[in-house]
């Protein structure tokens, strides 16, 4: 299966090995709720975009696959709980190819439009994250023949 | 610390060294502050800070005579504020990147937080002073060398962070200026400085002062918490981590999404050369009404375990000063290799051992759905709701384990409307989503911290002025 480099970010903790997943992004409760209640969250690598614990936080007790965020660091809270739940997870990813879109408006803050870039270069694919570096998180998007 | 490294033993036990510099955990970043030269994060960082500051306040351990001393000098003052500044900057300035709040709005209440507290706190500390003497306060301290109380170095830190985070917003917003409200300053920073020292019992004030060691537990503790643990297996080694886990969980959504729920003691170096941490979770607080969500969970929860430092090849354990264990490499959980675990039903209570199969089959269940309930809670809660009480969380929370332990929360409840906003403060409310300075300013401009911010007090200021006119 051919695999391509998508996006790179901030490891939270180091793992040998790689992780595989389909991506879902959840961008409100509902989603959280509703994933939280699906049987096949075991293979889901979540995409939110903020690093805060309490929105994303409820699901990893599920155990998802893999976490992917838009933004925050592995000292953010949601980082460190991912790393007690062992969950392998890629924090303030970058696209490799970001299609021109700034990733922050004037004012600083992470635009909506580039928000949902991601959401549509990511949502639904199968995707592996690679953990081994101590640093830097990486995203391989996977082409399953699905 | 009294360990010293061989060639054999891990990299880590290195830091405690005196002529070591440590590791950076954020490599060229620099701290700028002022007259003061560039200031990295770590143990270097705090040796050049504390070598450039204009007393020796911070450059030796203090006696409890200098903790009886009922003011400070401005020039103590303002070298407490850098210090302030740069521990800001080297504790939280990489956490200030995780944008969205999500569910709860944290930059929002945190500053209302902040506001709230800076004009109401010094009334409490001023009266539990006057009620305790400095002598008492330093032994309430005391009372929480012990795992799994709330008394403890991390709420001893937010009361003198949360002030100097408070005036910094005023002085932000233009409320205020740098030379007002210095008796109340003056207050808080006396209140905090017995507390932590009081607690530490080292003579410093942060952890930073002491290569990130927070060692604050009674010898006794110490011994039975190092003979409580046993070896993890391949089959308990993950009912650990899931219990620690989902119990930290809990503790962040009890708490509102702050660190307050948690906190780690330590590294206690272990004859083998390995670090014990001692972290302690707390799962239920009957002062917050949404607690009623987490009725049948423990008070506390603590995880004490060993980490094999020569097999994740540890460089350094910091303990931040806010009870947050950070390591490089960054992944200490697979190297857990010993554990045990104790609960303390009540907050005055008697703290437990309890066997790991036993915890996990009685609490993880409960847990989870205590975490499941706040969540959507959360989610039914209005905005407005969940930033007045996420500022409770800062505000009330931070003090509330001092004023349980003295008995006086429910006299400053009753008569000093505790549970309250000054007015001032809750004007505040209004500008945090202005120009997006909650989600803006507050985190680049306080927790990256700078001589504006945290601005110096002028040398010919009174130090008995407050402010008396709103002009």
């Amino acid at each position: 299966m051919a695999q391509q480099l998508v996006a790179t970010g901030l490891n939270v903790a180091h793992r040998d090995g790689t992780v595989r997943g389909r991506v879902r992004y959840i961008g409100k409760p509902t989603d959280v709720v509703k994933l939280m209640r699906d049987p096949e969250i075991t293979s889901t690598v979540v995409l939110t975009q903020g690093g805060a614990v309490t929105f994303a936080g409820a699901i990893l007790p599920k155990r998802p696959v893999g976490l992917i965020t838009l933004e925050g660091a592995p000292e953010s809270h949601l980082g460190i709980v991912s790393r007690e739940f062992s969950i392998p997870a890629v924090m303030s990813v970058q696209l490799a190819d970001n299609g021109g879109i700034e990733r922050l408006g004037p004012d600083g803050l992470m635009t909506d439009t580039y928000v949902k870039h991601v959401v549509s270069v990511l949502d639904g694919q199968v995707v592996e994250l690679d953990c081994a570096d101590p640093d830097t998180g990486r995203v391989f998007r996977v082409d399953d023949g699905s | 610390m009294s360990a010293s490294p061989t060639q054999s033993q891990p990299a880590y036990l290195q830091r405690y060294q005196a002529d070591d510099d440590g590791v950076r955990f954020m490599p060229g970043a620099e701290f700028r502050y002022g007259h003061l030269p560039p200031v990295p994060d770590g143990i270097l960082g705090d040796r050049i800070l504390r070598g450039s500051l204009k007393t020796d306040l911070l450059k030796r351990q203090l006696t409890l005579e200098d903790v009886r001393r009922p003011a400070f000098s401005i020039d103590e003052l303002n070298d407490l504020t850098a210090y302030w500044s740069w521990d800001l900057w080297d504790q939280l300035s990489l956490r200030a990147s995780e944008g969205s709040s999500g569910l709860v709005p944290r930059q929002e209440y945190e500053a209302l937080s902040f506001a709230n507290a800076f004009y109401r706190w010094p009334e409490f500390m001023i009266d539990m002073t006057d009620r305790l003497g400095i002598d008492g306060i330093v032994n309430l301290a005391r009372s929480g060398r012990e795992p799994a109380n709330k008394i403890n170095m991390l709420h001893s830190w937010c009361l003198g962070a949360v002030t100097q985070l408070g005036r910094a917003l005023y002085l932000i917003m233009g409320h205020n200026t740098p030379d007002e409200y210095l008796p109340e300053l003056t207050a808080a920073m006396k209140f905090w400085q017995a507390l932590v020292w009081g607690y530490r019992g080292d003579g410093y004030l942060w952890s930073s002062q002491n290569r990130y060691t927070t060692a604050a537990l009674d010898d006794g503790w110490t011994q039975r918490l190092r003979d409580s643990m046993e070896p993890l297996t391949d089959e308990t080694g993950p009912d650990f981590t899931a219990l620690m886990a989902s119990a930290e969980l809990q503790s962040f959504y009890l708490h509102l999404d702050n660190r307050l729920g948690m906190y780690d003691l330590g590294p206690f170096v272990l004859d083998n050369g390995n670090p014990m941490i001692v972290r302690s979770t707390f799962t239920r607080e009957d002062a917050y009404s949404w607690s009623l969500f987490a009725r049948d969970l423990p008070h506390a929860m603590t995880f004490v375990f060993e980490i094999d430092a020569a097999e994740m090849q540890l460089e350094e354990a910091r303990v931040l000063s806010i009870g947050t264990l950070m390591t490089r490499p960054r992944n200490y959980v697979s190297s857990i290799v010993k554990g045990s675990v104790w609960v303390r039903d009540e907050w005055d209570s008697e703290l437990r051992q309890v066997p790991l199969a036993e915890a996990t089959a009685k609490y993880l269940t409960g847990i989870g759905n205590a975490t499941g309930d706040i969540f959507e809670w959360m989610t039914r809660t209005p905005r407005r709701h969940l930033i007045e009480n996420g500022a409770f969380t800062y505000y009330v929370g931070m003090i509330l384990p001092f004023m349980r332990k003295a008995g006086l929360y429910d006299h400053y409840c009753e008569n000093h409307n505790l549970w309250e906003f000054d007015e001032r403060a809750s004007r505040v409310y209004y500008e945090l989503g202005r120009n997006n300075f909650a989600r803006i300013v507050v985190p680049t401009r306080l927790f990256t911290s700078s001589e504006t911010s945290f601005a110096p007090i002028s040398a010919d200021a009174p130090l008995w002025r407050s402010k008396y006119a709103y002009v």
